[in-house]
């Protein structure tokens, strides 16, 4: 797989150098970590809100990182969860004195390092307190639910609560409603391809697909041959609208990196009209690369059920590069 | 006995037996994984290296620096498993210069009980656990240490995991090595190689 990097040990420092570079009036970076924190650094009197994760996700994480978004994103070496003094570092970045929310994806390596660094940073008297997502319904049980594309609806309500001035306690409760309440499941048609070893993350012959992929290049649940995609929008409805009943939703139709546009929209005709047939009201919709797995080509589709109050904050000003309204 | 040099020596060892092993962890990971634990071990394992030429007071600072290495270089899962074990060995070896077999074990033990309340798992699971807690119940010095670890490792081939990301494949995890498990028996079969 050819790829356009340098050193690939350097790759993320190097990618982080290129953001602040290109964004300065966004992005600033603390200095000697992975980390970027907003231009205007920490909002005094705001909750501060971090999130972060192995790179290769992006726009996720740095791109929801602005006014009315995400106040600090922590960037991980590709796929593997940044460490715990990394995660710190945006927690101090994010501190405007207020209490800092950690948004995690729920991976077992991204939940142990941000708790350790919520440990590190009460003991420094920051006030902090996380949220965990797992809104990835392609595993059955629960408990050990993925966090996937669904975080990034977490990162804008999350964002514009604590834009608007709501406490620490508050914003928590806001994000965990959106966290309890999203679903989301995935698949891919091709793998990628990870930067240091070269090689694909599964090996995935001209006739088969993945159903129920994660964010980290992994296989899927199951593999299936492929069909056409009206059939797979089918298929991962069928898990989706077993858990979210019909009525006014937002829906997101999010690439894995390496799907075309065209075939985005193709993918979210399907899902307009297989919903609408259902009964849901699609109050909200989003199609494009949110939340991605490098080159990976394939989809997922998440549904978030509306009321009043989530329809505001998702409809409130980002300045988030990733989300701009 | 477990002298500061001993151990230096079995750290410098891990690290050369993680990189031969490197490829072999990462496609492990790859099958029921991320595929990134031999990269993510590398890395760890060559900064714990670069740490090495420092003196250290007692086995106890050793351990800890080793333990605070992992922990900010790997990342992942792993960085936080194996940085707590270290860690969490450090007040077992304390003040102690050189560590007898008891000592080596009950530090060791330490570690293998972090390792599972980090992770909030237990044995059985098709993770390292499955190698660090059996492997030291019922540790006798006339064990033989890489044999026990290798039957220990091959256990994990026929496991389906619950814990990790290996749980998501469910029944198709079950048909290849927990590549935890075979970092943790290099891990271990160095640091038992020092105490012989």
């Amino acid at each position: 797989m050819k790829k356009l990097i340098g050193e690939a040990n350097e790759l993320v420092s190097q990618m982080v150098e290129g953001m602040v570079h290109a964004h300065p009036e966004l992005y600033g970076r603390v200095e000697g970590f992975n980390v970027i924190c907003r231009a205007d650094g920490a909002k005094s009197g705001k909750v501060g809100l971090v999130s972060g994760g192995g790179s290769g996700h992006e726009p996720a994480h740095a791109g929801y990182v602005g006014d009315g978004m995400l106040d600090a994103a922590v960037c991980g070496e590709v796929f593997t969860s940044p460490t715990p003094d990394m995660v710190l570092e945006g927690i101090k970045a994010a501190d405007g004195g207020n209490g800092v929310l950690l948004v995690v994806k729920n991976y077992a390596g991204d939940v142990m390092n941000f708790e350790l660094a919520a440990e590190l940073a009460d003991a420094e008297g920051i006030k902090v307190d996380h949220v965990v997502v797992a809104d990835d319904v392609a595993i059955s049980n629960k408990e050990d639910r993925r966090g996937v594309a669904g975080t990034v609806f977490v990162h804008k309500i999350a964002g514009a609560a604590a834009a608007s001035g709501k406490s620490l306690s508050e914003v928590k409760a806001l994000a965990e409603k959106v966290a309890t309440n999203v679903r989301s499941m995935g698949m891919a048609v091709e793998p990628c391809y990870m930067p240091v070893s070269g090689k694909p993350g599964f090996d995935l012959n001209e006739e088969e697909m993945e159903i129920g992929i994660g964010i980290h290049g992994e296989r899927g649940v199951e593999r299936k041959p492929t069909t056409n995609v009206d059939a797979i929008v089918d298929d991962l409805l069928d898990h989706l609208k077993k858990e979210v009943s019909p009525g006014e939703v937002a829906v997101m139709v999010n690439g894995m990196g390496g799907t075309p546009l065209s075939e985005l929209y193709v993918t979210y005709h399907f899902v307009a009209k297989k919903l609408e047939d259902a009964g849901y009201t699609l109050k909200r919709k989003y199609v494009g690369n949110y939340m991605t797995s490098l080159e990976m080509h394939g989809f997922s589709i998440t549904l978030l059920p509306l009321d009043e109050e989530m329809t505001g904050y998702l409809d409130a000003p980002s300045a988030a590069l990733g989300f701009k309204l | 006995m477990l002298t500061i040099d001993g151990f230096k020596q079995a750290l410098r060892h891990a690290q050369s037996e993680i990189e031969a092993n490197k490829d072999t962890l990462t496609d492990l990971d790859r099958a029921i994984g991320d595929g990134d634990h031999g990269i993510n071990m590398s890395r760890g394992f060559e900064a714990v290296v670069a740490v090495l030429d420092d003196d250290y007071a007692s086995l106890g600072d050793l351990s800890r620096k080793v333990g605070m290495t992992l922990m900010s270089k790997v990342g992942g899962a792993a960085g936080p498993l194996y940085g707590s074990a270290f860690v969490k060995a450090a007040p077992k070896f304390g003040d102690a210069t050189e560590a007898d077999f008891k000592l080596v074990k009950e530090a060791l033990l330490e570690a293998s009980t972090a390792i599972k309340a980090r992770g909030k798992s237990e044995v059985g699971q098709k993770t390292m656990v499955d190698v660090w807690e059996p492997f030291l119940s019922d540790l006798s010095e006339a064990d033989d240490f890489d044999a026990k670890l290798d039957r220990l490792v091959g256990e994990t081939e026929d496991m389906i995991a619950t814990k990790g990301r290996a749980s998501y494949f469910g029944e198709n995890s079950r048909g290849t090595v927990d590549p935890g498990a075979l970092s943790s028996s290099i891990v271990l079969k160095a640091i038992m190689k020092e105490v012989e």
